[in-house]
């Protein structure tokens, strides 16, 4: 089987006035289905310039990504971000931020499929608000159907849900593996939040910093919906804390 | 669950209030200044042949207005502003977006932009006259040169200062470089465009009335002018205040085309999120 996603030994150094910071080192691992892939970490580990070197965003020091078997050179159709903040476009209303990565394709399909996403993301009634009228959770809402629209194989997440509070964080949780069990994505998650990780994700890789590193690969013996209170997910949670400090 | 929207009226009720507010709160000075005036004129303190009062200023007013002489130099004016401005709008916005986005090419024009900017539009009119003669194109002339400056400074200003967050947002959405200038580029710095209309337009309002008032033979300019050959203190004022009330009324309908292009625009003032 063609794999969806490799990450081969991928390096970063970033040079600067002060000096030169290893941001990354010998990254690698393979992803050959619609996984759900969570990475997590201490702050400054390379875990956001891991996941936008995926995206095309940065270029690599050393390795290559490749995406079905095409080497990455910068964005692509393939793949979308939703980053850590909601970056909307504030003159654009809900709808068509959300249409943002769409505008050209075929006017009645789209539009279909973007109520279909608006309604999954529960902004069905705000299409036509502005940005500064959107909580912070409503916002971030629209930059995940932002980058569901764009239709990609390969949907990349910073850390998408930090900025929000607790009840919200949990409902957009389930709506995310919803999301991701309805059409076949491949979903990679950074997130310093273990709970996070090990709630959401097939997969968990854990990253050390100094340099960001892969340090160990969890495979996630659990079912969906995942049950937070049940003894074995705290022993893992437990372990996977224990690892990450 | 939707946006709450049932206390609209409500609030343009108050807004009206506080618009109204402003309104006459912006009034109190010009009245205290013309009644001054008036009862200055009426005690004779002041010889009319120099000031005349305001209240035959006004019966000037309406005679001009009435025998249709006001609005045609009116007229005339606002012609040569608008082609001067659609001019000066078609030049300066590619300009200043293409200058804005190449940082080589600002190092390479920015001087000589400085050293033109500090040239008054009026310096040029006698050139402009030789060149293109004394007829309607050395005024808009004038007038494109006056306008260029605020739209082309703002238009490079407001396209170094988008966000490069939203940029890279496009980029990640493999906009070509057309799209992302249109797309982004634009729509982010129209705010910043829109203040250097404005600016650009008053500009090139105060410029024409320069060169009419040097060199034409209509125009609200050279009826100020006319006015002055012939003594006519009360023509003079009649002119100033066309001149005045005119741009006013310029600068108005550019700012409520403003808010009716951009209705997110109020995002700005309470600071919402990007
Ligand atoms: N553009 C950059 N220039 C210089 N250093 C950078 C840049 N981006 C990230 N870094 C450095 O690389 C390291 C990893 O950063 P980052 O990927 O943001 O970590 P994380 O997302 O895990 O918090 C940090 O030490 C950070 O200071
Ligand atoms: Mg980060």
């Amino acid at each position: 089987m063609k794999s969806r996603l490799e990450v081969n030994n991928i390096g970063k150094t970033f040079y600067s006035d002060w000096g030169e910071v290893e941001a990354l080192k010998s990254i690698s691992f393979t992803s050959s289905k619609s996984e759900f892939i969570s990475i997590v970490g201490p702050s400054g580990c390379g875990k956001t310039t891991l996941l936008r070197i995926i995206a095309g965003l940065e270029k690599p020091s050393t390795g290559e990504v490749l995406i079905e078997e095409i080497p990455v050179r910068g964005p692509g159709h393939d793949r979308a971000v939703v980053f850590q903040d909601p970056r909307l476009f504030p003159w654009l209303t809900v709808e068509q931020n959300a249409a943002f990565g769409i505008e050209d394709s075929n006017k009645d399909e789209a539009k279909s499929k973007l109520d279909n996403i608006l309604q999954l993301v529960g902004l069905e009634n705000f299409r036509k608000a502005y940005p500064y009228e959107l909580s912070g959770g409503m916002a971030q809402r629209v930059a995940i159907a932002r980058a569901f629209a764009f239709k990609p194989k390969v949907l990349l997440m910073d850390e998408p849900f930090s900025a929000l509070d607790a009840q919200t964080r949990s409902r957009m949780q389930m709506e995310l593996v919803d999301l991701w069990q309805q059409t076949a994505k491949s979903v990679i998650l950074v997130t310093h939040d273990i709970s996070e990780a090990l709630l959401l994700g097939q997969r968990v890789l854990i990253m050390s910093s100094s340099p960001g590193i892969i340090k160990e690969t969890i495979e996630v013996p659990f079912d969906y919906p995942r049950d937070v209170d049940s003894l074995e997910f705290i022993k893992l949670k437990k372990y996977i804390t224990s690892r990450v400090y | 669950m939707s946006i709450n929207r049932n206390n609209t009226s409500e609030k343009i009720s108050s807004s009206i209030k506080d618009i109204s507010r402003k309104i006459i709160r912006g009034l109190v000075f010009p009245v205290i200044i013309l009644a001054i005036w008036e009862m200055a004129a009426r005690q004779g303190v002041v010889d009319p042949y120099f000031l005349p009062s305001p209240s035959s200023i006004s019966h000037t007013y309406i005679d001009m207005f009435g025998s249709g002489l006001l609005q045609q130099h009116l007229l005339i004016s606002l012609q040569r502003l608008c082609y001067g401005f659609l001019i000066a709008v078609a030049v300066a916005i590619p300009m200043g977006v293409l200058v804005g986005k190449t940082r080589t090419f600002r190092h390479y024009v920015n001087p000589t932009l400085s050293f033109l900017q500090q040239i008054p539009p009026i310096a040029w009119i006698p050139i402009f006259m030789l060149w293109l003669g004394i007829d309607e194109a050395s005024k808009v002339a004038v007038i494109v040169y006056a306008a260029f400056f605020p739209i082309f400074l703002n238009t490079v200003q407001g396209v170094i200062s988008v966000d490069p967050k939203l940029i890279e947002v496009g980029r990640s959405f493999m906009l070509t470089t057309g799209e992302m200038i249109r797309r982004v580029y634009i729509p982010s710095a129209a705010m910043t465009i829109f203040v250097g209309l404005r600016l650009g337009l008053s500009n090139c309002w105060r410029a024409l009335v320069g060169a009419e008032l040097i060199a034409a033979s209509s125009g609200l300019g050279s009826l100020i002018m006319d006015a002055r050959n012939f003594s006519q203190a009360d023509k003079i004022f009649v002119g100033i205040f066309t001149i005045g009330l005119a741009g006013l009324l310029i600068d108005f309908l550019l700012r409520r085309m403003e808010s009716k292009l951009m209705p997110w625009k109020k995002m700005y003032k309470v600071g919402g999120n990007t």
